[in-house]
């Protein structure tokens, strides 16, 4: 990881923090020389292009006291929170979300989210597909295929990113697997360690910017790696670090710093430490400003994990006094997403998804918690040029199960790959042995048609 | 409206709060794993203690005025050198996560409750467990000591307060029932009462020798998360999930004023030893620092 420190600056606890930019790991997802030059003759400058932006809220959201309330359920089914109105007549959201219920004509609600796999991670959500029975070389992620297929926008940013912090338990801070599509295609990941720390010696954000020390610099760092034998595979990588990092534009996009203080303030104010009891990832708002940031410098999927969602109860607080941390923070921080990526033209082109690994059990436990639900979950859909202001499936009147248009998670990636313009129908991927892999089970799921 | 003289914070939800004896610190206790020390009426934080692998579900400044006790969900207690910030000792014996802890006034005991249903005696001049005073048949969520230091009261979700005599390390006698699982305990600075507060959203004042019930308060629409008596025994607060801190003139348990700042439940409240500033501590992050000198004046 090359460690650049930066100003010092205080978040909204007033502790005073350094921010620094890690390029992680030097594993810079999918620029090889041929594909560089493929890249070059292709993206045009200028040219927009279509992007996704997954939010993974890990630990499994509570589907019914967020999106789809039952307030005339039992006390011990329908909680402590109300429904709200939207502006879209007909649909209610939880009375903690009155941003988005403000903006509810441009999100698609999935009510009946099924086929988890029940497990505590985001594999399923990252890659469409279950851990267990994986062809040769494993599944790649959304945006390792997209890498795989679409390959970078230009040759400075990424084709996929995952701002997944390295926090909490294995399966939550996974950013995603390249599996067969290849570890040229693995997400770039610079909030999660790499294999070893590098320091550019007197090096920081403010010599970042100015491109000929940057040159020195790195020439330096050349010259100490072309003398050590101890780091493996630096070579394969060199070209393309050196082109991101002389370029600016991957530093600069992941610098939200450089946000004017008035877009900061609208997606509000984050934190750094773990969420909950400290086995997730941040409830980082920065994180949807970063990704807004990733999409216009050219990533084509960044995805990122907001908070810690899995709420069993007491000790730990109750699920709703998780959710009254929580909501608030996701409501200004996705509103703010929405109506940034609309106010630079950039909503139809940028798809949004927000979801976890699934929903949470319809009765309150004893300790006021809520405990896994495989059965239903929810996501909200955004942008992309989808159809919006919809909600898509019902639940039963405790949200214990679909009653109307079960929606499989493997069609919110095939309406997603839609958005790329990538058909599930026809395209495949090769996998370790050769054999073509298809992104999704496309004899059974398609894109969604009620939203494109 | 009563509004906030201070407004402190931790990254994570804050369970527990305590005045030092001259009321010129503050100490808070979180989900974030540490203890900070405030200094008082500044606000500056003086200290952060870590060494707990788990929220804190207490903290209470010893008599000593040097140390501060502490207790959380890894099921320790600890000793903290408040000159040096420095961890003295720590105590093991739950088998489950520890969710409540209450010491003697004088200082000499301390006892705790957990989800393994058991209540366990302290000895905080030898840093060791004295015995177990009993067990609950359900979770443990409150415990408070007597101001005479003679007896505890427990309780939790099998919805009874149970008395346990300290000296004979024995049960003494049940109160209640409540009608749901009861979170906040706290005893009147006479001795005489104890209040409790539950799921369903009441307050209910029992009797401590006779095991009547005196008075029912409601008003929360939540569950009433923390309870606390101003030190002149004038005023009964109450924290809940609400998110409101509601004020209770005593003995007729006439609501007087709701204190509203917290933005999520209120789990903790400690009153200054001279009754003049309240703290309260919140799932929401926030501590609030209130001024209560008309309370104690009264």
């Amino acid at each position: 990881m090359l460690t650049i420190p930066g100003a010092d600056f205080r978040l909204c606890d007033g502790l005073p923090r350094r921010s620094f930019l890690q390029i992680g790991g030097l594993a810079l997802g999918g620029l090889s020389l041929p594909q560089l030059l493929q890249a070059e003759e292709s993206a045009g400058t200028g040219r927009s292009h279509k992007s996704v932006i997954m939010i993974f809220l890990a630990g499994g959201p509570p589907h019914q006291d967020m999106f789809d309330l039952k307030p005339e359920a039992p006390a011990e089914y329908r909680g402590e929170f109300s429904p709200i109105r939207t502006n879209v007549p007909g649909i209610d959201v939880c009375e903690h979300l009155p941003l988005l219920a403000q903006r509810m004509d441009r999100l698609a609600v999935i009510r009946t989210l099924v086929g988890s796999e029940g497990q505590h991670a985001a594999y399923q959500c990252l890659h469409g597909h279950r851990v267990r029975n994986q062809p040769p070389g494993g599944w790649p992620c959304f945006g390792s295929a997209v890498s795989k297929l679409q390959g970078p926008v230009n040759r400075e940013t990424p084709a996929c990113v995952s701002l997944q912090p390295k926090l909490g338990i294995p399966g939550w801070r996974d950013p995603g697997q390249p599996g067969f599509a290849g570890l040229a295609h693995a997400p770039f990941a610079p909030n999660a360690s790499g294999t070893r720390d590098l320091v550019l010696d007197g090096m920081n954000l403010q010599k970042l910017r100015d491109r000929r020390a940057l040159l020195n610099h790195i020439d330096l760092l050349r010259r100490k790696l072309d003398s050590s034998d101890s780091i493996d595979g630096m070579e394969t990588y060199y070209q393309q670090a050196f082109d991101i990092l002389t370029s600016g534009r991957l530093a600069s996009a992941l610098d939200f710093e450089q946000e004017d203080v008035e877009t900061r303030d609208l997606y509000g104010r984050g934190s750094s430490e773990p969420a909950g009891y400290g086995d997730a990832g941040w409830l980082r708002n920065e994180d949807f400003l970063v990704a807004r940031r990733l999409v216009e410098a050219g990533a084509r999927v960044v995805t990122l994990s907001f908070g810690r969602w899995d709420w069993h109860g007491q000790p730990h607080g109750t699920n709703f006094d998780n959710a009254r941390d929580h909501l608030p923070a996701l409501d200004q921080a996705l509103s703010a997403l929405l109506d940034d990526l609309q106010r630079r033209g950039l909503d139809q082109d940028v798809s949004v998804v927000v979801w976890g690994e699934f929903g949470r059990t319809p009765l309150i436990n004893n300790r006021g918690g809520r405990d896994h639900w495989p059965r239903v979950g929810c996501a909200l859909l955004a942008g992309g040029g989808l159809q919006t202001g919809v909600v898509v499936g019902a639940t039963n009147a405790r949200a214990e199960h679909a009653t109307e248009r079960p929606v499989h998670f493997q069609e919110i990636f095939a309406t997603l790959y839609h958005t790329l313009g990538i058909d599930v129908e026809h395209t495949t991927i090769n996998d370790l042995t050769g054999r073509p892999q298809y992104l999704v089970d496309h004899t059974q799921y398609r894109p969604l048609p009620e939203l494109v | 409206m009563r509004q906030p003289l201070i407004r402190l914070q931790h990254p994570n939800a804050v369970y527990s709060v305590a005045f030092s004896a001259d009321g010129a610190q503050l100490a808070s206790g979180s989900l974030d794993k540490t203890i900070k020390l405030w200094d008082l009426p500044g606000a500056d934080e003086r200290l952060r203690l870590r060494g707990h692998s788990e929220a804190i579900c207490s903290v209470s400044f010893l008599p000593d005025g040097k140390s501060l006790l502490s207790a959380g969900l890894d099921r320790t207690l600890r000793i903290w050198d408040l000159e040096t910030g420095k961890l003295r000792a720590t105590m093991s014996g739950h088998q489950a996560y520890l969710t409540c802890m209450a010491r003697s006034v004088d200082g000499r005991f301390a006892v705790s409750g957990a989800h393994d249903k058991a209540v366990l005696l302290w000895d905080l001049s030898s840093n060791s467990r004295l015995a177990t005073l009993g067990t609950h048949t359900d979770l443990i969520n409150c415990i408070a000591f007597s101001p005479s230091g003679t007896a505890v009261a427990s309780a939790g979700h099998d919805l009874v307060i149970r008395l346990w005599n300290v000296d004979e390390r024995s049960a003494a006698q049940t109160i209640g029932p409540h009608d749901a699982p009861i979170q906040s305990l706290a005893y009147s600075p006479d001795g005489n009462t104890i209040a409790a507060g539950d799921d369903n959203r009441v307050i209910r004042l029992w009797n401590a020798a006779t095991a009547e019930m005196r008075a029912e308060l409601g008003g929360h629409a939540g569950t009433v998360k923390s309870l606390c008596f101003s030190p002149n025994g004038r005023w009964l607060i109450s924290g809940s999930s609400d998110t409101t801190i509601r004020l209770y003139e005593l003995p007729s348990g006439r609501f007087v004023e709701a204190l509203t700042a917290h933005r999520n439940s209120v789990y903790g409240l400690a009153f200054s030893p001279d009754g003049s500033r309240l703290a309260s501590a919140g799932f929401d992050r926030q501590i609030y620092v209130w001024d209560t000198s008309d309370l104690a004046a009264s």
